[in-house]
């Protein structure tokens, strides 16, 4: 063959490649490997499923919410799952979620037929009003979101062709876009510390709960805890909640209830010093949102204990293991059992 | 990082600190924020071009030459416009002053004719390189001597430099020579000319061109090649692995400690000088290639930079393999001029120390920078001296022949190469402290990463220079099936991709 011809075949055979590994990638995350491509979300459904096939008859209550979610709700410490007459607990929780990610996340599931029995979701003051605009929240993390996704997100931003052109853009470069999690996976001690998310899955439990690494809070608490504030304090003094977030929690509540699902609204747990930093005012429209989803949505809220200390936080408003267990535990006699009595 | 702290000096910055007023040129900022070839919009940039490029009817070659003067032209001024307009400018002056040498017999005029193409090329370079550097020394020197200086010292941090002002003044200084001894005609094309210059491949941070290669292929008629873009495909590969595998990789070793050494312990100090030797390697030999594959992509071939320089067995060795476009100009225009090896060996020695010292200062407007030029300078000198006296020693000179000689010359040269590289940044003072660290054990941090992938890449990178140095690559590649080889690229990039940190840093040699 001359020299040409099979240099032409190796640059052809070379792009079909390049184009076929970018291809492949992306229909994976897309499909069968959901971890690639949001891992706290893809890790949390295959445990899930796991929980499913393994106690296919049994009901199950979705607790949806934040990294305080992921952090707050021990499942095995409320001591449901050992109960076969009682419902088992799974905590799907993933960081940074809002009003809008609960109700994406409920969609999700739903659309995989995975339909729980009850659902609690966090609300958590802050995103109700930091989520006055999601458009810059999600095309921040775009690649997490699969098509489908992008779609269910439409009526929630204000410019979802931004949104629908971003995410083609990183699907043509998936490689790149999936970096982070790529070699998290691949070879998580050759990534930077800042950039590792493999504790994402290693840390995570059969039912989805991620408890805060213990031995990095003791040490730069008062750190951690300043950060909090510059990113909460301003919010929690003059706290207005957002029509976007009442909206995404008003069309949450009415696709569970017509699936016939009940839904109930938490809130963590939170320090002294961070309940400190709630201005009188804040805490009036709270509780007035708090009424009107008791009364107009009928849906509890379950209000969190105040006699936690700050050594029970890691910065104020994530709990650690052992208060975690605790909370749970008050939780599920406190109120999750006569919740589900109520609905039976 | 930390690259703006560890070469703070002479910061040529990817995002200019102005906004341009026109918004055709901010649109185009959008598009092409940064001149780095590793990323989406320079790709996209690059396949635009070639798309149009290759579309042109082969006759109409100077059409062709236009779209990549115009391609060029962009390149730059997405960046900043001004500075493009300034390139362009320079661009043409030098090429009116090479006309003007060709108009013209009389050696007087020629002269004036080529001091001044030497005179404005090397002031421009002087106002954005090193005004800084020697208002501030002088500043300094002043205030030491008791006076007060009616001038206020400049930040350097504010001083924008072109990027690739060092490479592409280099090669208008070359030209004018070349004219001026006759060497080549004077070039009659203008935008041969701008090409020669602007010619995008190459603008940023070279090779070096010398014009008589280039120009005379300005003239060949350009026919689509494959076995030309097979090369220009393989070494923008390899080029892209090597910047985002193992350049950007080994920063995340180096940088931490490097910025700041007086914190890190010893054995960290050392794993830091490993990976910034493979880093500073990685990344610009990286850059060349794929500034060569993506000429080649274009029909033009630019000048070899590397050749596998850490297996150089001494110091002139390393300088025939390292910046082989830098080292070969200051060859010819700097050390032959001045005597070269002709003479006593004094004078030898002497010319070697002031070129080198004069690379060093090519580098960087800093003490650091020509310290190392002064340091590559003394072993340059002290390996001359060492040959002198391994001239009547036979049996030395055998030994160091042998596999086992071979690999200590290998490793002495590495070490000490890599030990100039501490030298290597604008602050002397970081140096010292940098050698303290390495040479008196100390406590401090370690490093934040686990070394695996530190280790893992030398090796890798042992591995690859040892199958290309033994013959044993091309006899690989050659028998290699076309999909086995196509598959291999797709590896090859999505490795790269996938290894890459996610903070890319920029390329060091864009800041000369």
């Amino acid at each position: 063959m001359p020299r040409w011809r099979s240099a032409r075949q190796a640059v052809l055979w070379g792009l079909a490649a390049i184009l076929l590994a970018n291809v492949a990638l992306a229909v994976a995350v897309e499909t069968v490997w959901p971890q690639l491509r949001d891992p706290e979300y893809g890790y949390r459904i295959m445990r899930l499923r796991q929980l499913q096939q393994q106690w296919p008859q049994r009901p199950w209550i979705l607790v949806i919410g934040s990294s305080r979610t992921q952090n707050a709700i021990d499942p095995q410490a409320m001591g449901l799952a050992e109960q076969p007459d009682r419902p088992w607990v799974f905590n799907f929780g993933i960081a940074g979620a809002g009003p809008v990610h609960q109700r994406l996340l409920l969609q999700k599931l739903l659309a995989q037929n995975i339909r729980p029995t009850a659902v609690l979701a966090e609300l958590l003051p802050v995103t109700l009003a930091t989520h006055h605009n999601v458009d810059p929240i999600f095309t921040l993390q775009v690649s997490r979101l699969s098509y489908d996704d992008v779609q269910r997100l439409e009526p929630y931003l204000a410019h979802p062709r931004e949104l629908r052109r971003r995410w083609l853009k990183e699907r043509l470069d998936t490689w790149s876009s999936q970096q982070p999690v790529l070699l998290s996976h691949i070879a998580p001690s050759w990534q930077a510390w800042a950039q590792r998310i493999d504790h994402q899955w290693e840390m995570l439990d059969d039912f989805g709960y991620t408890p805060y690494p213990e031995h990095h809070a003791a040490h730069k608490r008062a750190q951690r805890q300043e950060v909090a504030r510059s990113e909460y304090a301003d919010y929690l003094r003059d706290l207005h909640i957002s029509e976007l977030a009442t909206r995404a929690i008003r069309d949450l509540v009415s696709e569970a209830r017509a699936a016939g699902i009940p839904v109930a609204f938490f809130i963590t747990p939170e320090s002294p010093l961070f309940r400190s930093w709630y201005s009188p005012l804040t805490q009036e429209r709270l509780h007035a949102y708090i009424d009107q989803l008791t009364h107009q949505l009928a849906c509890p809220v379950f209000l969190p204990p105040t006699d936690f200390t700050e050594d029970d936080f890691a910065d104020g408003h994530h709990i650690l293991p052992a208060a975690a267990a605790r909370y749970s535990r008050w939780l599920a006699q406190t109120h999750l059992q006569s919740w589900l009595q109520h609905h039976r | 990082m930390s690259f703006a702290l560890w070469a703070h000096t002479t910061v040529a910055s990817a995002a200019p600190s102005y906004e341009s007023e026109f918004a055709y040129f901010r649109w185009l900022h959008e598009l092409l924020p940064a001149p780095f070839f590793h990323t989406q919009p320079f790709l996209v940039f690059l396949a635009g071009v070639l798309v149009a490029y290759w579309m042109i009817p082969r006759r109409w070659m100077m059409a062709r030459i236009w779209l990549l003067v115009v391609a060029s032209f962009h390149f730059y001024a997405a960046w900043s416009y001004e500075l493009a307009f300034l390139v362009t400018g320079t661009t043409i002056a030098d090429y009116l002053f090479g006309r003007c040498m060709g108009l013209t017999n009389r050696p007087r005029l020629r002269r004036a004719i080529l001091l001044s193409s030497i005179g404005m090329n090397l002031g421009i370079l002087c106002y954005f390189k090193y005004r800084g550097f020697f208002l501030n020394e002088l500043y300094e020197a002043l205030v030491t001597l008791g006076y007060s200086p009616s001038f206020a010292p400049l930040d350097p941090l504010t001083i924008i430099i072109p990027f690739g002002i060092s490479f592409y003044t280099f090669e208008a200084i070359s030209y004018a020579v070349d004219v001026y001894t006759r060497k080549i005609e004077p070039e009659k094309s203008l935008p041969r000319f701008l090409l020669f210059i602007l010619f995008f491949p190459h603008l940023v941070a070279g090779p070096i061109v010398r014009a008589g290669d280039f120009l005379r292929q300005t003239r060949r008629p350009k026919r689509w090649n494959w076995l030309r873009v097979q090369v220009g495909v393989q070494l923008f590969l390899i080029g892209a692995f090597k910047k985002m595998a193992i350049a950007d990789r080994m920063a995340l070793f180096c940088d931490p400690v490097l910025s700041h050494p007086e914190a890190y312990n010893s054995v960290a100090m050392w794993f830091a000088v490993l990976a910034y030797s493979v880093r500073i390697y990685c990344d610009f030999s990286g850059y060349s290639d794929m500034a060569i594959g993506a000429a080649h992509l274009l029909g033009y071939k630019l000048t070899m930079n590397f050749n596998m320089p850490y297996l150089a067995v001494n110091v002139s060795d390393f300088w025939r393999r390292w910046h082989i476009s830098l080292s070969t100009w200051l060859r010819d225009y700097v050390f032959i001029p001045l005597g070269g090896s002709r003479g006593s060996r004094w004078l030898n020695y002497r010319n070697l120390m002031i070129t080198m010292t004069l690379g060093g200062l090519w580098h960087g407007a800093a003490w650091g920078y020509i310290v190392w030029g002064v340091a590559h300078g003394a072993l340059l000198v002290i390996h001359k001296q060492f040959q002198f006296f391994c001239h009547d020693k036979p049996r030395l000179t055998a030994f160091l022949e042998t596999a086992l000689g071979t690999g200590l010359r290998i490793f002495v040269t590495f070490f000490c190469v890599s030990m100039c590289w501490v030298l290597f940044q604008p602050q002397l003072s970081q140096a010292l402290v940098v050698f303290s660290k390495l040479f008196y054990i100390q406590p401090g941090l370690r490093l934040e990463m686990s070394n695996q992938s530190l280790w893992a890449t030398v090796i890798f990178l042992l591995v690859c220079q040892w199958l290309v140095r033994s013959g044993l690559w091309a006899k690989i590649s050659a028998r290699m099936p076309a999909p086995v080889l196509g598959a291999g690229y797709a590896v090859c990039l999505c490795t790269a991709l996938v290894l890459a940190p996610a903070n890319s840093s920029t390329f060091i040699y864009f800041q000369f």
